[in-house]
């Protein structure tokens, strides 16, 4: 336990040894908020709603998701395939520790960073534009909202580590993971909530794992009634796919070799 | 003489950029086609987050539909030209950190030239042609016509855009140079520049000003729409030419004030 | 006349971040980090004329990168000016980028996926040779060198030696006026040593660019210079000829004595040489003896462990 409590240590030393790179790592995420913000104070600040969200909901739901992606989608898992490209991955899979817990621990020092930043940033961010921020209250949609955000953190990092793989196969991953990148922007719901969308779109949506990573488990939050079994289906599915890829990786990793 | 080292420049960057071609070739093609793919996907969930927040809205902040989407076709298209050509920058963090950017120094021609120019992708040029016919597109159906002063302003505009995108660049390499710390100012960068997707009236009046008089990221979108609508007085550009002087020397000041701490890779 | 390098008291000092250890020490460097001040290069002073072959020998970290880079224009000096060839190097100017080189070992300016005449192409196109003095130049460079078969092999596929002369063709091919080696046989083999030795050596007989190397191989000093400046902890502690630091530094020569049952040596002062030899020879069963001045390695060690 002692040395996970280190490698959790470690990880938030790395982050503050950069200084600057840590700031505009959080302006970033100020930034991230305020586009969207401005866009639908636009359209919606004289009243009226779209799809069904007022000014109101909008602002809820552009909270919430700001809030959430720091604390589902802060991950240092992504440099996983740089560390096989490189070699790097030798030394941590060397070390007396499970490999994936050693991932795991250290998107966990890469939360509580981004969570703290957010204990700033979000006091400032109400003071100055007053979004409208809804407490839930009902502590069954409470808990149910909690193990959506579970589930949201361990669906995330398997994506991570599957996408990570490819660099087994292969040495150019930053086109995979560009796409990656920009089909998670909108299919997580983060750029707008999902079910502005028609029917349709929402149905082949909800068969990917991407909308359980913000827009479910925020409109669990919200109370509304949406059913956790897809997501722990997705959790164990994807654990599965992991685990077979990631052996089927390392075996050729060692074939590779340094 | 300038003549001439301006030819150079244009021969090294031709031979630097049919070279990466060639590299290119040696090794994944496939990573080329996706990363399209990747850019058309994005461009397609922006126009339709447009579609979707408009659909409601007939109006926004005085701009119809037709008109917010040559907007956006216009900040694409401007916005894409520049990440094209200074590709660069991606990479500048691996160069000084693996002693390529000693290199730079020590070549005769710039080296802010190799830092932002040597790395451009021929395979993005192609995407220029569709983006370029999106702006077309969407300039014909905002029901304005494609006049030859108004393309010469949009051209003079882009030109001038483009001056104070390169100013920019050059000082977050300047932020790179003394911290080590490119990618993510860099991507704080496109984030303020994606501010510049929707008309900036958006942002209120203090937004506004901001963005069109301290970082003019309005040029890019919104006043070269303006020209087009009839809404902006042409003499105006005048003043943007001087900023984006100023922006210029400001930048290579800083530049060279980077360099002074500049302390090498280690052999 | 205008020498081709004049440095005058360089130095050049580097503000280094002290960390703490531990997760507070990290957040304490956060929020109030300490920086030191390290001298890497403490008033350096000398002056190296046209055609000259000089080394910079010292041992791991003594500063004679960071001293060879103040006299390339990478670094800018703490202290003290530098003049090459005419000019202040840290402007780099045109003129003055055109008339120098820098080879750095184990780092590579070619074109990884591209043969290495592509590279050298490039080059043309940089320095704007005339396509026949481009051509004569490769033609000689490649044959010097003997990598005539592998120009169009990619540079990733050439081996660690074909690539070091790949990059010194690159190096060469607009014929400076001063050529910087950083440690140019670092990491090679010892026949790729020996045949890159013999290159430099050639190379600098022919023409007449200077040539400025560092190392710590004590083999590329002393097949390559007749001058040497040794540098440690940032300062110069010998300047002249290689000859001449053995005379210097070593007070002592050794006398080699071989037995039937072996060979023994012997370290004695200079003076007392000719005292001892006699003394060895009365033993009978020595074969053979030999004087040797200390080898040069041994100078050297001895001159730093001294410090």
């Amino acid at each position: 336990m002692k040395k996970y409590l280190s490698i959790f240590s470690i990880t938030l030393q790395e982050v503050f040894t950069y200084r600057l790179n840590m700031v505009m790592w959080r302006v970033r995420q100020i930034f991230v908020f305020l586009i969207p913000f401005f866009i639908w104070r636009a359209v919606l600040g004289g009243g009226g709603d779209i799809y069904g969200y007022s000014f109101a909901a909008i602002m809820t739901y552009l909270f919430g998701t700001t809030i959430l992606r720091s604390l589902v989608m802060g991950s240092r898992t992504i440099d996983l395939g740089w560390m096989i490209n490189t070699g790097a991955l030798t030394i941590p899979l060397m070390r007396p520790f499970n490999i994936f817990k050693f991932f795991f621990i250290r998107d966990l020092a890469d939360k509580l960073f981004n969570l703290s930043f957010m204990f700033i940033e979000l006091p400032l961010i109400y003071f100055v534009f007053h979004p409208p921020i809804f407490l839930q209250t009902n502590a069954f949609y409470l808990l149910c909202a909690m193990s959506s955000i579970l589930c949201a953190i361990f669906i995330f990092f398997y994506i991570n580590v599957i996408f990570g793989s490819l660099a087994f196969w292969t040495r150019d991953i930053w086109a995979p993971r560009f796409l990656l990148m920009v089909i998670m922007e909108f299919a997580t719901g983060a750029m707008f909530p999902l079910d502005m969308l028609p029917e349709m779109w929402q149905k082949i949506m909800l068969l990917t794992p991407f909308p359980y990573l913000l827009y479910v488990p925020l409109k669990i939050y919200l109370g509304q009634n949406i059913s956790l079994i897809p997501q722990f289906i997705w959790v164990i599915f994807l654990g599965l796919i992991t685990k077979i890829i990631w052996q089927k990786g390392l075996s050729r990793y060692e074939a590779e070799g340094r | 003489m300038k003549l001439k080292v301006a030819k150079t420049y244009l021969r090294v960057w031709l031979k630097l950029t049919s070279q990466q071609f060639q590299s290119q070739v040696a090794n994944a093609r496939g990573a080329a086609l996706l990363f399209i793919f990747g850019k058309l996907f994005r461009l397609g969930t922006a126009f339709l987050m447009l579609y979707v927040i408009m659909g409601r809205a007939k109006l926004i902040v005085g701009y119809t539909m037709p008109q917010a989407i040559l907007i956006l076709a216009l900040f694409n298209f401007v916005s894409n030209i520049a990440q094209l050509f200074m590709r660069g920058i991606y990479m500048f963090r691996q160069k000084v950190v693996d002693g390529t950017f000693d290199f730079y120094l020590l070549n005769p021609l710039s080296e802010l030239f190799y830092s932002l120019f040597s790395a451009t992708d021929p395979m993005d040029t192609l995407l220029i042609f569709p983006y370029l016919g999106l702006v077309v597109w969407a300039w014909i159906n905002s029901g304005f016509p494609l006049i030859f002063s108004s393309v010469l302003f949009v051209l003079i505009v882009v030109v001038i855009a483009f001056v104070l995108i390169m100013s920019w660049h050059i000082i977050i390499l300047s932020v790179g140079i003394k911290y080590l710390e490119v990618d993510n100012t860099i991507m704080l960068y496109r984030d303020l520049e994606k501010m510049a997707t929707i008309p900036i009236e958006i942002y209120g009046k203090t937004g506004s000003a901001i963005l069109t008089y301290l970082f003019p990221f309005a040029l890019l979108a919104t006043i070269p729409a303006r020209l087009i609508f009839g809404l902006y007085n042409p003499w105006f550009l005048l003043g943007f030419v001087a900023l984006a002087i100023l922006y210029l020397k400001l930048s290579l000041f800083i530049w060279s004030r980077a360099l002074l701490s500049y302390s090498s890779a280690s052999s | 006349m205008t020498y081709t390098i004049l440095a005058n008291n360089l130095s050049k000092i580097y503000s280094v971040q002290k960390k703490r250890p531990g997760l507070s020490g990290s957040l304490q460097d956060l929020f109030s980090p300490i920086h030191e001040q390290k001298q890497a290069v403490k008033n350096v002073s000398f002056v190296i004329d046209e055609g000259e072959l000089v080394g910079f020998i010292g041992p791991n970290g003594a500063g004679k990168t960071t001293t060879l880079k103040m006299l390339s224009g990478l670094l800018y000096p703490s202290a003290g000016s530098v003049r090459v060839l005419g000019f202040d190097p840290w402007k780099r100017q045109y003129d003055f980028l055109r008339q120098i080189s820098l080879v750095m070992g184990q780092k590579n300016q070619l074109w990884w996926d591209l043969p290495a005449i592509e590279s050298f192409n490039l080059a043309r196109d940089i320095y704007d040779i005339p396509s026949s003095v481009y051509k004569k130049m490769l033609n000689q460079l490649v044959e010097m060198l003997d990598i005539g078969d592998v120009l169009n092999v990619q540079v990733r596929k050439l081996s660690l030696g074909q690539r070091m002369k790949a990059e010194l063709v690159a190096a060469l091919i607009h014929s400076p006026n001063i050529l910087f080696l950083d440690e140019p046989t670092i990491g090679l083999d010892v026949l790729m040593q020996q045949s890159m030795r013999s290159f430099l050596k050639e190379y600098n007989q022919n023409s007449t660019g200077s040539i400025v190397l560092t190392s710590h191989y004590m083999d590329d000093v002393k097949e390559l210079c007749k001058r040497v400046i040794i540098i440690d902890q940032g300062g110069i502690i010998y300047d002249g000829l290689l000859s001449d630091v053995i005379a210097k530094f070593s007070q002592h020569k050794i006398i080699e004595v071989i037995t039937s049952s072996g060979t023994t040596t012997h370290k004695v002062l200079r003076g007392k040489v000719a005292q001892k030899a006699a003394e060895l020879l009365k033993d009978p069963s020595v074969i053979d003896i030999n004087i040797k001045e200390v080898e040069i390695e041994d100078v050297i060690r001895q001159v730093f462990s001294n410090k």
